[in-house]
C-alpha cells in the first residue's frame, strides 16, 4: 500500500508539471477549421483521459473474464475496482470532450457516432453497477456482475472503431498521429497519455486494496494545484472586454500581414473590425505556414489580449498575448478533480468485496 | 461456463443495441432527406457546392450537394456566423464538406429538394491535424 501511495505521489508530481507545460507551451495546430486554435491543447487532457478509460475498462474486463474462468474472489474485487475507476474516468472523458467540442466542432453534443458510442459504453458500465448493487447474495453477485462486465466490454471496440467505419467528427488514430509526430509534441502527448493511464491504474489498485485514506488524496494534490494555477492564469484573459478602449482589451484576428517588421492585423472587437499595428515579437511561432498550397497567418481565429491605445481608429499595440481557450483551464481542473474523486472514493467502494480476499491475505 | 454463456449472450444484445444506437445517430446525406414529407430535425453531411452571402438580409445560403446532384439550400444568420468564426464565410472558414444540424423543410424546386434552417454548423477536426504545429502564449 505504501509503495502504491508513493508511486501515486511521484506520478502526480510529474503529471502536474506536464499538465502545466502542455497548457502553457504545448503545440497546437496552426490552422484549424473552427474556434480558438489553442482549444486543441485539449489533446493533452481529453485524449489521455479517454485512453486511460479504455485501459481501465480493458483491465477490468480481463480480470472479470479470469474470474469467470477460474473463480478466484480477489479477481472479482480487482475487476470491480478497475471498472469503477473506468466509470469515473469515462465521465471525465465525456465532460472534457463536450467542453472541447463546444469550441472546435461548434456544439458541445452532436450525437457524433464516437460520442454516442462512448456514452453507450458509459451507460453499459453504469448498468453493470446497478446489476451488482441489486444482487444481495454474496455468491451470486460476483458471478452475475462479472458476466455482465465481460458483456459490457462489447461497447469498447464498438466505440473505438466507429470513426473507422462511418463518417465522424472524431479523427482516427492515423489522423491524430499526423499532428503528433514532430518537435516536442510526441514527448508531451506521449508523456501525458502514459502518466494519466499510470495514475488511473495506481488509483484502481489502491481502491482494490481498500484505499489509503487521506494519504491517497494528498498524493493527488499537486495535479489539483496545477489545475488551479492554470485556471487562475487562463480564465481572466478570457474575461477581458472586447471593446478596444482603455489599456487592455481582447480582439479576434481575421487576417493580417507583416510589412517592414510591423504586423498589420485586421481584427474584430465587439463593435466592428479594426486595423491593429504591432512591432515586436509575435505571440505565436511560426507566424506564417504554408498549408493546402496557401501561405496562412497562424494568428487567424486567435483571440489576442492587447495592451495599447486606439489612435485615429487604429489600434497601436504595445504588447500582444494569445488568449487561451477557457475550456482548457476548466478541463485541467476537471482532470485534477477526477483524480481527487477517485482517491476519495477509493477506500469506500470495495471494502466488502475485499475482506480477506486480496492475494496473500488469508482466504 | 454458465457465466461465460450468459456474458456472450448479453454481449450480443449490447452489440446489437449499440450498433443500432450509433448508426441511427449517424449523419444523413442530402438525397436521404428526400424521404421526409414534413419539417424534420436532421443532421446532414454534405459537400458545399456554393456559398452566397446576403448582408442586407443577414443571411448566408449554403448550397449543399450530393454525389447524385441532389441539392439543399441551407440558411444561417450572417451575424451569428461572424461571431463564431470571426469573419464572413470563405475557404478559410468553411471546409468543402460540412455537417449541419437543423430543421429540414421539404419543397422541391429545380435540383433543390428543400431548405435547411441551420441550428448548428459542425466541423470535424481532421484537417487541423494535417496543419503544422504552432506554439505561443
Amino acid at each position: 500500500m505504501r509503495k502504491l501511495v508513493a508511486a501515486l505521489a511521484a506520478l502526480s508530481m510529474v503529471d502536474s508539471a506536464t499538465l502545466w507545460i502542455s497548457q502553457t507551451a504545448g503545440p497546437f495546430p496552426s490552422v484549424v477549421p473552427l474556434g480558438n486554435p489553442t482549444a486543441y491543447r485539449n489533446l493533452y487532457i481529453h485524449v489521455p483521459i479517454s485512453v486511460a478509460t479504455y485501459l481501465l475498462f480493458t483491465l477490468g474486463f480481463a480480470l472479470a473474464l479470469l474470474y469467470l474462468l477460474r473463480g478466484r474472489r480477489w479477481m472479482d474485487g480487482a475487476a470491480h475496482s478497475f471498472i469503477i475507476s473506468g466509470l469515473i474516468f469515462g465521465f471525465s472523458t465525456l465532460v472534457t470532450g463536450m467542453i472541447w467540442a463546444s469550441e472546435s466542432w461548434g456544439s458541445p453534443w452532436n450525437w457524433d457516432p464516437r460520442e454516442t458510442g462512448v456514452l453507450f459504453m458509459f451507460l453499459a458500465f453504469l448498468v453493470y453497477l446497478a446489476v451488482r448493487s441489486s444482487i444481495r447474495d454474496p455468491d451470486v453477485r460476483p458471478r452475475v456482475s462479472m458476466a455482465f462486465a465481460v458483456a459490457a466490454y462489447a461497447t469498447i471496440p464498438l466505440s473505438f472503431l466507429v470513426p473507422y467505419l462511418m463518417p465522424s467528427l472524431h479523427p482516427t488514430l492515423p489522423e491524430t498521429g499526423m499532428f503528433v509526430r514532430g518537435g516536442t509534441t510526441p514527448l508531451i502527448f506521449g508523456g501525458r497519455v502514459a502518466l494519466v493511464s499510470a495514475e488511473g491504474v495506481v488509483l484502481a489498485l489502491l481502491m482494490w486494496k481498500g484505499g489509503a485514506g487521506r494519504r491517497a488524496w494528498l498524493a493527488t494534490l499537486p495535479v489539483l494545484l496545477a489545475g488551479l494555477v492554470i485556471v487562475s492564469l487562463q480564465i481572466p484573459p478570457n474575461m477581458a472586454r472586447e471593446r478596444p478602449s482603455g489599456d487592455t482589451f481582447k480582439v479576434r484576428v481575421i487576417s493580417g500581414s507583416l510589412l517592414n517588421e510591423t504586423l498589420e492585423l485586421r481584427v474584430r472587437g465587439d463593435s466592428g473590425t479594426y486595423i491593429l499595428l504591432y512591432r515586436g515579437d509575435p505571440p505565436i511561432k511560426p507566424l506564417f505556414v504554408t498549408f493546402g498550397g496557401q501561405k496562412r497567418l497562424t494568428l487567424e481565429k486567435h483571440w489576442l489580449l492587447v495592451r495599447g491605445s486606439v489612435e485615429d481608429g487604429r489600434i497601436v499595440a504595445s504588447s500582444l498575448r494569445l488568449v487561451p481557450y477557457w475550456g482548457n483551464a476548466v478541463n485541467s481542473l476537471i482532470y485534477a478533480l477526477t483524480l481527487l474523486a477517485l482517491a476519495l472514493v477509493s477506500g469506500r467502494v470495495n471494502q466488502e468485496s475485499n475482506l480477506g480476499l486480496i492475494p496473500g491475505d488469508a482466504k | 461456463m454458465k457465466g461465460l454463456i450468459l456474458a456472450a449472450a448479453v454481449a450480443l444484445v449490447i452489440l446489437l443495441v449499440g450498433y443500432m444506437a450509433i448508426t441511427s445517430s449517424s449523419y444523413e446525406s442530402v438525397s436521404q432527406l428526400a424521404r421526409y414529407s414534413r419539417p424534420t430535425v436532421v443532421t446532414v453531411r454534405a459537400r458545399v457546392a456554393d456559398i452566397k452571402t446576403l448582408p442586407d438580409r443577414d443571411l448566408i445560403v449554403f448550397v449543399l450537394e450530393d454525389d447524385n446532384g441532389s441539392r439543399v439550400l441551407a440558411l444561417y444568420r450572417l451575424t451569428r456566423f461572424i461571431s463564431q468564426y470571426g469573419a464572413p464565410p470563405s475557404h478559410s472558414t468553411v471546409e468543402q464538406e460540412v455537417v449541419m444540424r437543423g430543421v429540414f423543410y421539404p419543397s422541391r424546386s429545380g435540383n433543390a429538394i428543400g431548405r435547411l434552417e441551420i441550428r448548428e454548423i459542425l466541423q470535424g477536426c481532421h484537417r487541423a491535424y494535417e496543419a503544422p504545429p504552432a506554439t505561443g502564449g
